[in-house]
């Protein structure tokens, strides 16, 4: 078994303890290496489950159940791929972003932390393992968000921290309920044991609703807005486009794999139902924000209700086969290729306000009027970002999109159909607010260049960096999906390659 | 009534109740006490599924995993309440506060 | 500004009534929704008893629940010691500082506590080792002896000594990773000499625990007793 598997773990782990250790000046330099290290690592993992398909590894030595394995797929190597895509350009913003030298020297150590965290949770195999990993997930991401230090960001955070935590539990007396029942924590195991018990039921209903309270779906994410809007820039792009993404993996992992025999279908229309409800309240939400980070913040809590739409639409007959609606993997993995798209999108609008806030002191919609004329390379990054979100063609958005689309009418379920696309319409009306403060031409003197301070290049860089791989995403949609489909849980197991 | 139910039971109870207290009071140390007692009522369970009405040795997994989720929640824990007095220095305030009452 | 206690809208301590009234009705439902979860489980189940017993003698450590711990499931070990991390980290984050050396002290703690403390911390230090030596053959280890050394410094800081406070800024983080990096090494060592990771070789597993253990107690401890020093405010947030 190649050990490069458990050394994507390792990598950051070792990163965030030696940034701890060095202190002041050396943190940057050893944080960036560490980021580029662990995307080499990722890489190299990548290429191993190209060519050699799904592994697993033994930790230990000790197999399952005694033992904790670890397993990487299609998926799992996609998600840990994305994080170190979008961390490694997230290192770079933040190197020239952090000023106080505080937050720079706090913020390298759990940021490296959260990323081992994300790559622990993405390969773990074990349901205990994983709500280790979700805490060391909360505790990282808690303690980015109160790095600013003022009022509204503690408060952010004990709220998220508050929140998170009740998740965990939630889960973990699943766990407890899983263990007493099929007495194994490995998720394939628990898998092929499987029964419609109702304590397996139960353990379903309460590991859902933990990691729904995770991933921030309607109506539990009342504390996301804020905890996402109030983090320094590029913790809020983390937040958004990498850590809810991790609670969703693992309930997409545990709907499909885990829990198919014991979850039923009006469940799963359910879920979807409040994604529904979570894409036309946080576009509502985002078109009445006054601030640009709180808009962008509230268009997550509505991008999450599209990922959630995956459920039903995948699974219309949970509890059958698995395979046995053609349309199912259309729709799964057009769920996690929007949740991808979403992540270099979503970081990069985040970047982008991060900027715009560098340079203006404030983010205020009402006075972001004529931003175009002075960052134009930022306001270009929104648009491109702000296109993949909307699911225009040709973006990763629309890829996502189309696929979802196309299961919903393939297994004629048009309600999902009409949700769709009226979130696409929603997300436009923000989106154009944004574009419209921004390429105004101010009149009354409003983009007075005086204003604005200097920013140092390497942000609008690497924010437009991002929001070009969002539309790349689209353009050359072939290799993702075929490295997400390597392992899948609809068909049997397909050789990899091209 | 078995003793592995008796254990469930209780932690069920005592889950339910923090849940209860956690969502109603706004006092943010209630709160951070309420997840302690949720947490509390998880391992209790873990520990009740771990020996149950047999007469050999308790299964060690469990326990384990209880062993991890009280070094969890004593750092969670620990977080919540620096939190809570950082908050209470800058603000006066002993709950979570909306937008509105920092301006 | 800041402590104004007669808000114009009271706050409420307690949320308003429907609201108590959905909160009940869903806490009770979950109540009920588990009680039948309970009562469906198999109540006499084994677990996974009878394949840690098998494994036992393999693992270096006598105790079932040591072996699950550092040995079969050490990953999860490893991973919580990276908690306790981050929750130092946060703490450090809130007050804005790299350590703890502007931490205030508690007030005038008098003689009783002062001479009971000089009592008892030698014993507690007794006591810890004791738990980490005993945790190989019976109930004890890393983090119980963590925990009672832990409740030392906070002793000894409650009495108005300074132990974490007053290290060295570099010696602090020293303490605070060497469990958490020892158990790296530990860990990520065998990859290079064909072993998986944390596959202790057999002979050697016994003595790779207690190395494991030691540190682990000594870091948790610095962590514990810095967790409770990080809440205090900083001396220089006091108003003269």
């Amino acid at each position: 078994m190649s050990h490069i598997i458990p050394w994507v773990v390792v990598i950051p782990l070792l990163g965030a303890a030696l940034v701890f250790l060095a202190g002041r000046r050396a943190s940057t330099p050893i944080g960036l290496l560490t980021s580029l290290v662990t995307l080499v690592a990722t890489a190299n993992l990548t290429w191993l489950i190209w060519n050699d398909g799904p592994q697993r590894y033994t930790i230990g030595g000790w197999d399952a159940p005694l033992g904790i394995n670890l397993y990487a797929d299609g998926l799992s190597t996609l998600m840990i791929l994305m994080t170190a895509s979008v961390g490694i350009v997230i290192s770079i913003y933040a190197r020239g972003y952090f000023s106080h030298e505080n937050e720079r020297r706090a913020f390298w150590p759990l940021w490296l932390f959260l990323w081992a965290a994300l790559n622990t949770l993405y390969l773990s195999a074990d349901v205990f393992n994983l709500y280790v990993g979700l805490e060391l997930l909360t505790m990282a991401a808690v303690g980015l968000v109160i790095l600013a230090g003022d009022r509204i960001a503690l408060t952010a955070g004990l709220r998220y921290l508050l929140a998170a935590v009740l998740g965990s539990l939630a889960y973990l007396f699943g766990v407890g309920l899983l263990y007493a029942g099929f007495d194994t924590l490995d998720m394939v195991l628990l898998g092929e044991r499987m029964d419609p018990t109702l304590a397996a039921g139960a353990a379903a209903a309460l590991m859902t609703i933990g990691l729904m309270l995770k991933t921030a779906l309607f109506p539990l994410h009342f504390w996301l807005p804020q905890a996402h809007a109030n983090a320094p820039a590029p913790v809020s792009a983390a937040l958004s486009a990498l850590v809810v993404k991790a609670s969703f993996y693992l309930l997409l992992r545990l709907w499909f794999e885990v829990f198919p025999g014991a979850v039923s279908v009006p469940a799963g229309q359910f879920l979807g139902v409040l994604g529904s409800i979570a894409i036309l309240w946080g576009s509502f939400q985002a078109i009445r924000a006054r601030r640009l980070k709180l808009l962008i913040a509230h268009s997550t809590v509505a991008q999450i209700g599209y990922l959630f739409l995956v459920i039903p639409l995948a699974a219309p007959h949970v509890g059958a086969e698995p395979g046995a609606a053609p349309w199912s993997f259309d729709a799964w993995s057009g769920g996690v290729y929007h949740a991808l798209s979403h992540s270099f999108a979503k970081a990069s609008m985040f970047m982008a306000a991060g900027t715009i806030m560098a340079a203006l002191g404030h983010d205020r919609m009402r006075d972001l009027t004529g931003v175009g004329n002075r960052l134009p390379i930022t306001i270009m990054a929104m648009g491109l970002s702000g296109l993949s979100l909307i699911g225009l063609p040709p973006s990763g958005g629309f890829v996502g999109k189309w696929r979802m689309l196309n299961a919903a009418i393939e297994s004629g379920q048009w309600w999902w159909v009409a949700v769709l696309l009226l979130g696409g319409l929603l997300t436009a009306g923000y989106i154009f607010l944004i574009a419209g403060q921004a390429l105004a031409i101010g009149e009354h003197g409003e983009d007075d260049p005086a204003n604005y301070a200097p920013v140092p290049r390497v942000l609008e860089v690497t924010t437009l960096l991002l929001a070009l791989v969002a539309l790349l995403l689209g353009l050359r949609a072939a290799e993702p999906l075929a490295l997400i489909e390597i392992g899948n849980p609809f068909a049997p197991q397909i050789e990899a390659g091209d | 009534m078995n003793q592995f139910l008796i254990f469930a039971f209780t932690s069920i109870a005592l889950f339910c109740i923090s849940l209860y207290a956690l969502v109603t009071y706004a006092h943010l140390l209630r709160k951070i006490l309420a997840i302690n007692i949720m947490g509390s009522s998880v391992f209790l369970f873990l520990v009740a599924v771990a020996y149950r009405n047999r007469t050999e040795t308790p299964d060690a997994v469990p326990h384990a995993m209880v062993l991890t989720g009280i070094v969890v929640a004593v750092s969670a824990t620990a977080f919540a309440l620096t939190l809570t007095r950082r908050i209470h220095a800058e603000t006066g305030l002993t709950y979570l506060p909306d937008e509105d009452d920092l301006e | 500004m800041a402590t104004e206690s007669s808000n114009v809208t009271a706050v409420r301590l307690v949320a308003r009534l429907p609201a108590r009234l959905l909160a009940l009705s869903l806490s009770g439902l979950i109540a009920v929704l588990l009680v039948l979860a309970a009562l469906d489980l198999p109540d006499d189940a084994g677990g996974l008893t009878t394949q840690v017993t098998d494994n036992l003698d393999q693992s270096g450590v006598t105790h079932p629940v040591t072996a699950v711990l550092l040995n079969f499931r050490a990953y999860d070990t490893w991973l919580e010691v990276g908690v306790l991390i981050l929750a130092l980290l946060g703490i450090l984050a809130v007050q804005q500082s790299a350590d703890l050396s502007d931490t205030g002290a508690l007030t005038d703690p008098g003689p009783v506590l002062t001479w009971l403390s000089r009592l008892l911390v030698p014993v507690i230090f007794l006591t810890g080792g004791y738990l980490l030596w005993l945790g190989t053959a019976a109930p004890g280890g890393a983090f119980q002896a963590g925990a009672v050394w832990g409740a030392a410094g906070v002793l000894l800081y409650m009495s108005g000594y300074r132990s974490v406070t007053a290290m060295g800024a570099l010696l602090f983080r020293a303490a605070v990773l060497v469990g958490f990096g020892i158990f790296l090494i530990v860990a990520a060592g065998p990859t290079f000499t064909g072993r998986q990771m944390l596959q202790y070789p057999l002979d050697l597993a016994g003595t790779l625990i207690l190395l494991v253990e030691t540190t682990l107690a000594f870091s948790v401890a610095i962590i514990l007793t810095s967790l409770f020093c990080g809440s205090q405010p900083r001396r220089s947030d006091a108003s003269p």
